[in-house]
This record gives C-alpha cells, sequence and structure tokens, in this order.
C-alpha cells in the first residue's frame, strides 16, 4: 500500500526543528540556528560570491559529467557485446573501481600540476568504471531477436543504435546518470579543495579555515537545492517522456 | 531475380544434415516436420542469421530480398506500427495500402504491445511485405491463434500470396491444413542430423487428409 502524500513532509521539518532547538539552547558559532544559515545564505547571494562559485562548480560538474558518460559508455558496450574486449578490460576496470578517488586526485595533481584539466580528468577517471559496469550489464541485456530482426532488414548502423539499442540502453543509461551527478559533485568538491582557487570546494575550505559553519551549511544547502533542481526539471521529465511506451505493455499483459 | 540454392552435404551442422533443395520463383512451400527437428533453424540460415549456415550450406544472390515473419512479432515495441514500418524503407502511401491490406488501416499509429497477438502478427506480416521480399519466410504464423484468427489470417495470406505472383514462400507449420490451402510444395524435415526426408509438389487435388496420410508414412 501507498502511504499518503503528507508523510513524505515529515522528518526534514522534524529534523531542522531538531537541529533549531539544539542551535537555539547551545548558542555557540560551531552550531549556526537554521535563520542564521539562511541569512548566510542571502549575504553570499547579495554579493554574487554564490553564484560565481556555484557556477564554476557546475561547470566542472557537467564537463567531467558527459566525459565520462560519453567514454563509460562506449567502453561499457563494447565490452558487453565483445568477449575479447571484455576480458581486456576487466582487470583494469576492477582495478579503478577500487582505486580511491583521493589518490587518484593527487596523483594528478601531482603530475600534471594545479591545473583546470587535472581535475576534470580525476572526476572522469573515477566516474568512467561506473558507467562502464552498468552500460555493460545494459549491452549484455539487449535482446537477440531485435538484433536478429534488424540484420535481415537490414537496419543501418544508426537505426540499430538509434532504434534499437538505445531505447533498450535507456534504464541503464538513466541510472548511471543519477549515480553519476550525486558521486561526480561530490569528487568535484574535494578536487576543488586540494587544488582549485575557485568553486563551492575552494569556498568550503576557506570557510574551514576560519570554522564559519553557517557558510558551509549554506554552501552545501546550496548545491543539494540546484542538484535536486537537476533531477526534477531534467532527469524525470525525460524518464517519463522516454517510457511511455513501457506503460501500454503493461495494460495488455 | 530469386535464386536460392540449399546444399548441405558438406556442411558439417551440427543440426542439419545433408540437405539438398532448390527455391524457385513462385515456390510456395510449406516445411513440416517434428518439434525441434531444426525446421527455424534452417528459415534463420536462409534468412543469413546463422554464419555457418550461411557460408557453407545456403547459396543465395546478394540481393535477394527477403521478409521474415518470426514467430514472436518482433517490432520494436517502443515505436508506432507506422514507424516499424517506415524504419524498412517503405513511404507513407506503402504504409497506408499494406496495413490496409492486412485489415489494420486504423492502428497505424498505434504502439505494437497496444495490438492483440493477432493483429500484431499481421503487422508484423505488413512489415515483411513492406521491402518488397522476392523470398517470405514464415515460422509458425497460426500458433497460438485461436480457430477463427488462425483462419482469417490463412485467407490474409492466400490473398496476399496470389497478388505476389513472383515471390517465394517458406512457411514452418504443424497444420497440414496449412499445407493444403497455401502451399504447392510440401518439405519434410525429420532425422537428426534433419534431412528433408521429401521435397515434393502437391497437386491442387490434395487434400488435408492426404497430406495427413502422407506425412505419417515416412515416420511409420
Amino acid at each position: 500500500m501507498k502511504p499518503p502524500r503528507w508523510t513524505y513532509w515529515i522528518m526534514l521539518p522534524l529534523a531542522v526543528a531538531l537541529w533549531a532547538a539544539i542551535a537555539a539552547t547551545l548558542e555557540t558559532p560551531l552550531l549556526p540556528t537554521p535563520s542564521a544559515v539562511l541569512g548566510s545564505l542571502w549575504q553570499s547571494l547579495q554579493s554574487g560570491e554564490l553564484q560565481q562559485h556555484l557556477g564554476v562548480t557546475l561547470r566542472r560538474v557537467i564537463i567531467s559529467f558527459v566525459l565520462a558518460m560519453l567514454l563509460g559508455a562506449l567502453l561499457g558496450v563494447w565490452m558487453g557485446r565483445s568477449a575479447l574486449a571484455n576480458a581486456l578490460f576487466d582487470p583494469l576496470l576492477v582495478l579503478f573501481l577500487n582505486l580511491p578517488a583521493l589518490v587518484t586526485i593527487i596523483l594528478l595533481y601531482v603530475w600534471f600540476g594545479l591545473v583546470e584539466a587535472a581535475a576534470v580528468l580525476a572526476v572522469v577517471i573515477n566516474k568512467v568504471p561506473n558507467v562502464a559496469v552498468t552500460l555493460r550489464e545494459g549491452a549484455r541485456s539487449l535482446d537477440p531477436r531485435l538484433e536478429q530482426m534488424a540484420q535481415v532488414y537490414a537496419f543501418s548502423r544508426w537505426q540499430r543504435l538509434a532504434d534499437v539499442w538505445l531505447p533498450q540502453l535507456f534504464p541503464y543509461l538513466m541510472a548511471a546518470t543519477r549515480g553519476g551527478l550525486a558521486l561526480i559533485w561530490k569528487i568535484v568538491l574535494v578536487v576543488e579543495l586540494l587544488g582549485r582557487s575557485d568553486g563551492i570546494g575552494f569556498q568550503l575550505h576557506m570557510a574551514f579555515q576560519v570554522f564559519d559553519v553557517a557558510s558551509i551549511l549554506a554552501y552545501s544547502l546550496a548545491f543539494i537545492a540546484v542538484v535536486q533542481l537537476i533531477e526534477l526539471a531534467l532527469l524525470q521529465p525525460l524518464e517519463r517522456r522516454a517510457s511511455r511506451w513501457r506503460a501500454v505493455g503493461v495494460q495488455h499483459a | 531475380m530469386l535464386e536460392l540454392r540449399i546444399d548441405g552435404r558438406a556442411s558439417g551442422h551440427p543440426i542439419l544434415g545433408a540437405i539438398t533443395a532448390r527455391v524457385a520463383e513462385g515456390d510456395r512451400i510449406c516445411l513440416l516436420g517434428p518439434s525441434g527437428v531444426g525446421k527455424t533453424t534452417l528459415l534463420n540460415g536462409i534468412a543469413g542469421l546463422d554464419r555457418r549456415l550461411s557460408e557453407r550450406m545456403i547459396k543465395r544472390s546478394s540481393e535477394l530480398r527477403v521478409g521474415y515473419l518470426f514467430q514472436e512479432h518482433r517490432l520494436l515495441p517502443w515505436r508506432s506500427v507506422r514507424q516499424n514500418l517506415a524504419m524498412v524503407g517503405a513511404d507513407n502511401e506503402e504504409i497506408d495500402r499494406l496495413l490496409a491490406q492486412v485489415g489494420l488501416a486504423g492502428v497505424a499509429e498505434a504502439l505494437p504491445d497496444q495490438l492483440s497477438l493477432g493483429m500484431a502478427r499481421r503487422a508484423a506480416l505488413a512489415r515483411s511485405l513492406a521491402i518488397k521480399p522476392d523470398l517470405l519466410l514464415l515460422d509458425e504464423p497460426f500458433a497460438s491463434l485461436d480457430p477463427d484468427r488462425a483462419a482469417e489470417l490463412r485467407s490474409l495470406l492466400t490473398r496476399l500470396l496470389d497478388a505476389h505472383p513472383r515471390m517465394a514462400m517458406i512457411c514452418v507449420t504443424h497444420d497440414a491444413r496449412d499445407a493444403d490451402q497455401l502451399a504447392n510444395r510440401l518439405w519434410y524435415l525429420d532425422g537428426a542430423p534433419a534431412e528433408l526426408q521429401w521435397d515434393q509438389p502437391l497437386t491442387m487435388v490434395s487434400s488435408a487428409s492426404r497430406i495427413s496420410a502422407a506425412l505419417r508414412a515416412p515416420c511409420a
């Protein structure tokens, strides 16, 4: 049974209320009240700092996300379709899946210096193996009966890709996208903290130096809000549109 | 121009043995045989889906256009019936004509999963005709249809075959009535590895009972 909709709105307000109560009793700058955090958020909005750093971080997230999805999808589909490719790349995949993000970031900064390319590359290297593993599953689940159909009716390469493969891979692409966004923006913050002079990660680093907890919380809230916005405004409508055909199948089954 | 020869004498295929046969223009062949003997394997080979078979056993000209009605409809479930036909190169006018022929004029914009089994199969049949085939392969086209729907589809197929006298057909079936109504030639596949136990023409006066009687003979 589906619980009523208002149940969704219980825990978050409760948590905020609890936070407000504790902050009010303790009265310490190390735990600012919710209104102090909102005040700090408003201040950095007014000064334009928030937008600037948010923009820089978002740009890094988008660039590394697109690169990681492209490379990971290509590698994953290739590995799912070719046993040889799988045998060749699987050990590397296991290695990179278990390589801590921090190690990649440090090594790339050491080798290439504290430059933008190293930062983006570090994020991409961290994400590609996850995308590849997900898309490998997708490629393995491609319906061989539709492959035969496409062969008999001499579908072009483009038709096979866009009309036969893509709709079948779509749920896997969405899974990789969801997991990807969540993971990538967290890694981007670490990359910024360690070696960039702008972006949310850098701002968090500065706030940490002076124990400015209100700013730390304000920046985090702003970023969570942006990521949720992407989910609601972009991913969910896309998913609804692309899976419309699934719903009709259920009526008939 | 139809050119298709099957020569399995040196194929070494695990399922299909030393089959030799020729298919010519206008041949209407019903392929009978026990379940699991390799009828679908043979169709796949003719359609070019089995590399080993197409290299060693099937001799077909490269321009041969094959329409294949699979056991399942195998339409793309995320594309409408019209888009599915357009995918194989039919223009809108042809699509409307074909769908009218198979009695689906009203559901061109429907998704395949919105159709009943019989309708989806007719839509798939329309697709196999949309590529203007020299050879039409049908894999148990009447399976899991109720008797009325099956009879409808049989007479539809008869009309379509009459409209395309040069097109050849190979139809896998278990039912002698199909052979009686659709075929002018009968293949019977049996054994392991499978061989054509017989390949003979059907005369117009043959009847279902005679075919059934003849089919029992080689098994007995």
